[in-house]
């Protein structure tokens, strides 16, 4: 029975592939955006570049969080993979990149490997349309996921392909696709968080979500290079209107000295500096429905 | 062992499709690396860091990092040396231009091999990564989160 599951899945992928890779005048279409947006990148060097993008946390900590608060797995909070091969432009794939590499985040740490496959799937296809899936080992990441043993080494896998597909689209002039892949990551992680929280109502993913604030900052520094591009101005507007919600949350700080432990044989460093975030009940209720709007019509696309 | 090979092999199919050829040393390094982090720990970020030798004890060459760090969230900051580097590595973390915390120990001055960190509070951190003395060095610096 497994076996013939695992041949009608086969099937289907193959099938997705086909229907995936065969659109010339959509890559040529993409290569001439490739060349504009990028020659628009003239206002920031690359090192500030990296050092926003690598200010931008990883949904995997949001993840975590959950599944340490005994928040139980759910599939609907994840993003259909059905529509991958209907996407046809680069803008359009590396955004869903990011959206799917939040979601095989959150299946990794819940260890729902069996999942996760489909968006490994769905994450190759996409990565190699935009000619990164060098970078995305899917034959061993498959094999982990279907073994559903080493998660460790699934988990380390899947963040380290995403950092180097990163680097690559920088390193090739493609700035944009990165900052697109990143905000992707961001919004769903943020959706998760937003669609938990709704559920299982806990100060400390409350706390978590209004940290944001300082992360949507450096995000909206980043696309605001490509403004030009009426793709990326609509993205910005849409996350301006989040942003409105989160510069009212108000976070502040208590100082502290860090305390140093030797203990087993381990160096502990406890932070006794602390950041407060002080969100109201109806301000996450607007940033809850306000990320769902936004996220309902990036994912759409 | 299972685990490492499979690492290793997955690394060496990423290595031997990346562009650059002297991509495979850093990866083999960063696997090598990851697999000392320690039990249920998750890899976040890696910074591979050469450094020349310093010119004067004053100014010694540092790799300087961002990463925003988040409340309420245990971190690890490992540092690992490559076989022929010859200096050893220290990773220390910094916030608002303060030192918040050293793979050296600042009651004994042992180098640890890495140190967890009770994050407080969120923000952008810099992570900085160089040798000890301002020797020449070669280095992995990993950061993960533990799973408490």
């Amino acid at each position: 029975m497994f076996k013939k599951a695992q041949s009608f899945f086969l099937i289907v992928m193959l099938f997705c592939s086909c229907q995936s890779s065969g659109d010339n005048s959509a890559q040529n279409e993409n290569a001439v955006q490739d060349t504009i947006i990028s020659a628009m990148e003239i206002e920031i060097t690359e090192e500030a570049l990296v050092e926003i993008i690598d200010n931008i946390a990883s949904p995997v900590e949001m993840a975590a969080l959950m599944n340490r608060l005994g928040v139980p797995f759910s599939k609907e909070y994840l993003a259909s993979t059905c529509s991958v091969d209907a996407l046809n432009t680069n803008f359009q794939m590396a955004y869903k990149l990011g959206v799917f590499g939040a979601n095989l985040g959150y299946l990794n740490m819940y260890g729902k490997t069996a999942s996760a496959i489909e968006y490994i799937s769905a994450i190759k296809i996409l990565a190699d349309e935009l000619s990164v899936g060098q970078f995305f080992d899917y034959t061993t990441l498959k094999r982990l996921a279907t073994s559903n043993q080493n998660l460790d080494s699934l988990m380390f896998l899947s963040v380290r392909s995403y950092k180097e597909m990163d680097s690559y689209l920088r390193e090739t002039h493609r700035s944009y696709l990165s900052s697109l892949m990143v905000t992707g990551l961001w919004v769903e992680g943020l959706f998760l968080a937003t669609q938990v929280v709704k559920e299982y109502p806990n100060p400390a993913i409350s706390e978590r979500i209004g940290d944001q604030k300082i992360i949507i900052t450096d995000i909206l520094n980043v696309l605001n290079l490509y403004k030009k591009d009426p793709r990326f101005n609509d993205l910005i507007q849409s996350l301006e209107i989040l942003n409105v919600e989160f510069k009212k949350i108000n976070i502040t700080y208590e100082i502290g000295e860090p305390e140093t432990i030797e203990k087993d044989g381990m160096l502990v460093i406890v932070q006794h500096e602390k950041s407060i975030v002080e969100i109201s009940d109806e301000q996450l209720k607007r940033i809850i429905e306000k990320t769902e709007k936004i996220r309902k019509k990036l994912i759409s696309f | 062992m299972k685990r490492l090979l499979i690492i290793l092999f997955a690394f060496l199919m990423i290595c031997s499709f990346s562009r650059t050829a002297s991509a495979q040393d850093p990866s083999e390094l960063v696997g090598r690396c990851v697999l000392d982090v320690g039990e249920n720990t998750t890899y976040l970020k890696d910074y591979v860091v050469k450094l020349p030798e310093a010119y004067s004890h004053d100014n010694i060459p540092i790799h300087k990092n961002t990463a925003i760090l988040l409340k309420n969230t245990h971190y690890r900051l490992t540092i690992c040396n490559s076989n022929d580097s010859k200096g050893q590595g220290v990773i220390q973390l910094y916030n608002d231009g303060k030192k918040v915390g050293s793979s050296i120990s600042p009651e004994t001055g042992k180098i640890y091999h890495s140190f967890d960190f009770l994050c407080n509070k969120t923000g952008s951190y810099q992570i900085w990564i160089s040798f000890k003395g301002g020797e020449e060095g070669f280095a992995v610096g990993i950061l993960s989160l533990v799973n408490d």
